[in-house]
């Protein structure tokens, strides 16, 4: 298996801060991480790599300063790093960054090697938009399969475990395909001495619009439609009030009263 | 002269700070409770390459030195100093064999111990003596290849666990000591129950009693008749690991400290505006660095086998030092807290509960200054 793992480095927080006046998050003072979806992805990628072996790409888009974030990749279970890195891709929304990954991911599997599997976080716990994965199988004309938790090639057949409100489906889905990830129930390993060591020393390839055969318009700023008016983090919400009568047909009740008699909840 | 660590240690560092902060901390209560460390806490340990870090990569190592191993054993210890015990004795004795074994006995425990198939053990200590080896009254009788052993051994860590034990005995014929390596729950071997201690009691000690216990000749460590030079080699490289795990307490409770003194209120002021807080606070950030430093120091001096004799008398002067400096800033930082400093919930008491044995074992603190003292004196090699 020849898989491709999309990763972000995003602050180490779940609760980001945001500057009122320009509407961007404010990322100084805060450390940075492999996004956690996208490391539960790797580990995913990483666990079929130790059942069936194979190869694992990992790729970001970001500044220089996600090469860290490469190389942690590269300690738990990654071959190879590629770094998207360009002035002329700072600004891009979903639908830019995912255009720009699908040509870059074409640039590296002119070296690599065709992609049996394109894993991605389903989400990255900055933005939470869970639209770059899916983009990116439609800018390559893939199947997708989103929210994963499990994944494993049985028979020569790559069968996914889906996480729906239900609970679980089970699919079997044709290659090459993407395949978003979501919280898995087993952590991602820990990277040991040896293999940071070795990821220290790896080397990052560096691709930037040089490299990857792309229309500029359709990156940055310039390429992004998505034009974000106002962030904000909205107010906590108040406690909610539970119900709970003797009977059902008296919290029934007591929920009725509540609904159309000005006031009722306060007294209670 | 370089006091930043360099790359490699900085990623042992890290990498034991992860495995403390996420793995280690989910079983502080049950080691605290059960007396031990979990098996697949070690696993996990072990995969992480940390009981590598000062061997040779052809045994499976990381050849990192001994400072990389004593900034691990901090990292774990200022999570759970219980497991930096564990382990030290594990890796102390893998330095044994890697000091003083011969090819055979290094591949036969250094790769598997790296990999953490098994806790060793180190037994010297008995009933009748912890720091004076002439008090050896653990037979070894000879017997065509084998040696026969009857004794009992004390406060000896890993004891009930299986996996090899580093054991010293008195020749009958010779009475020389000697050192055995053999593996451990075999016939003739038992323990006690764990002692009931004041601190480190995640990492239990018992009582070996040996009952014409079968050693055969090639489980002699070094020569017949010469393991006391094996005994003062080993327990030097403990010694050190012992630093830094009472640097790791020292540190865990200097940072408690300070988050509490900027958090506990006193008249709508912070208590750390207070001075008397300040002055406790600067005392313990003193005595932390300087105890980190020379067990840092240390360590660059294990990295060396050859310097070993100097090195004896260096570690008893630092071991010495730093145990008395663990036990004083753990109680400082317990002052600080002040009432809130002596109960379970605000962690301080377990830490100064683990600092507590460190002037009381492996070598008294006295007896370790009169060790350092004699060999300054007796010596044209000043150590400073």
């Amino acid at each position: 298996m020849n898989m491709l793992v999309c990763i972000k480095q995003v602050p180490d927080t779940t609760e980001i801060r945001i500057d009122p006046v320009t509407n961007t998050l404010i990322r100084a003072g805060v450390p940075s991480i492999v996004n956690p979806f996208d490391a539960y992805a790797l580990e995913i990628a990483a666990r079929m790599k130790d059942e069936a072996g194979g190869r694992i790409v990992v790729l970001s888009m970001g500044p220089p300063q996600a090469e860290k974030a490469l190389r942690e990749c590269l300690s738990v279970g990654g071959d190879k790093a590629y770094l998207l890195s360009d002035r002329v891709f700072g600004g891009s929304d979903t639908l830019a960054t995912s255009y720009i990954l699908s040509q870059a991911i074409k640039t590296i599997e002119i070296g690599e090697g065709r992609f049996d599997v394109i894993f991605c976080g389903k989400q990255a716990i900055d933005g939470d938009t869970a639209q770059v994965g899916p983009e990116i199988a439609e800018h390559l004309d893939y199947p997708q399969v989103t929210y994963v938790v499990r994944a494993a090639l049985e028979d020569n057949e790559l069968t996914v475990r889906r996480e729906v409100e239900e609970g679980y489906e089970v699919l079997a889905v044709q290659r090459p395909c993407v395949i978003t990830v979501t919280k898995t129930p087993f952590d991602p390993r820990y990277a040991s001495i040896k293999s940071r060591i070795a990821a220290s020393r790896a080397e990052i390839s560096l691709l930037t619009s040089r490299e990857v055969s792309l229309d500029v318009t359709r990156a940055g700023l310039k390429g992004s439609p998505t034009k974000v008016k106002k962030t904000f983090t909205p107010p906590a919400r108040k406690n909610g009030l539970i119900i709970r009568e003797g009977t059902y047909s008296a919290s029934a009740k007591k929920l009725f009263d509540m609904l159309f008699t000005p006031n009722a909840g306060q007294a209670r | 002269m370089e006091f930043r660590l360099n790359e490699i240690q900085q990623i042992v560092q890290d990498t034991a700070r992860e495995i403390a902060t996420k793995e280690i901390t989910k079983y502080v209560d049950e080691i605290e409770k059960t007396h031990s460390v979990p098996e697949a806490l070690m696993k996990t340990i072990a995969d992480a390459g940390i009981p590598g870090i000062p061997f040779a990569e052809a045994y499976g190592g990381v050849d990192a030195g001994y400072i990389a191993m004593s900034c691990a054993y901090e990292e774990i210890a200022k999570v759970c100093p219980s497991v930096s015990v564990s382990l030290l004795v594990c890796i102390s004795f893998l330095e044994a064999v890697k000091n003083y074994g011969n090819e055979e006995q290094i591949k036969k425990y250094v790769p598997a111990g790296i990999r953490g198939e098994f806790r060793g053990s180190l037994a010297f200590t008995e009933p009748g003596t912890g720091s004076d080896p002439k008090q050896i009254t653990t037979t070894a009788k000879k017997e065509g290849e084998y040696y026969i052993l009857n004794g009992t051994k004390r406060f000896i860590t890993n004891a009930a666990y299986s996996g090899p034990i580093l054991l010293f005995a008195r020749d009958s014929e010779t009475q020389s000591i000697t050192a055995f390596v053999f593996d451990k729950l075999g016939e003739g071997y038992s323990t006690s129950t764990p002692w009931d201690v004041v601190g480190m009691r995640g990492s239990a000690i018992y009582d070996v009693f040996l009952d014409n216990v079968k050693v055969h000749e090639s489980g002699i460590l070094g020569k017949p008749g010469e393991g006391f030079p094996v005994l003062l080699g080993t327990v030097a490289h403990s010694k050190v690991a012992l630093c830094a795990t009472f640097v790791g307490t020292m540190a865990t409770s200097y940072a408690l400290a300070v988050k509490y003194a900027k958090e506990k209120m006193h008249r709508d002021k912070p208590i750390s505006k207070f001075p008397s807080i300040q002055l406790k606070i600067a005392q313990i950030a003193a005595k932390l660095e300087s105890a980190r430093l020379l067990t840092r120091k240390l360590s660059e001096e294990s990295d060396d086998h050859s310097r070993i004799e100097h090195m004896k008398a260096w570690v008893g002067m630092v071991k010495a030092f730093v145990s008395d400096v663990a036990v004083e800033t753990n109680l400082l930082a317990m002052n600080v807290l002040g009432a809130y400093g002596v109960t379970e919930e605000y962690k301080v008491e377990r830490f100064l509960r683990d600092a507590l044995i460190a002037p009381h074992i492996e070598g008294v603190s006295d007896l370790q200054r009169v060790i350092a003292g004699s060999y300054i004196l007796g010596s044209d090699d000043a150590l400073v």
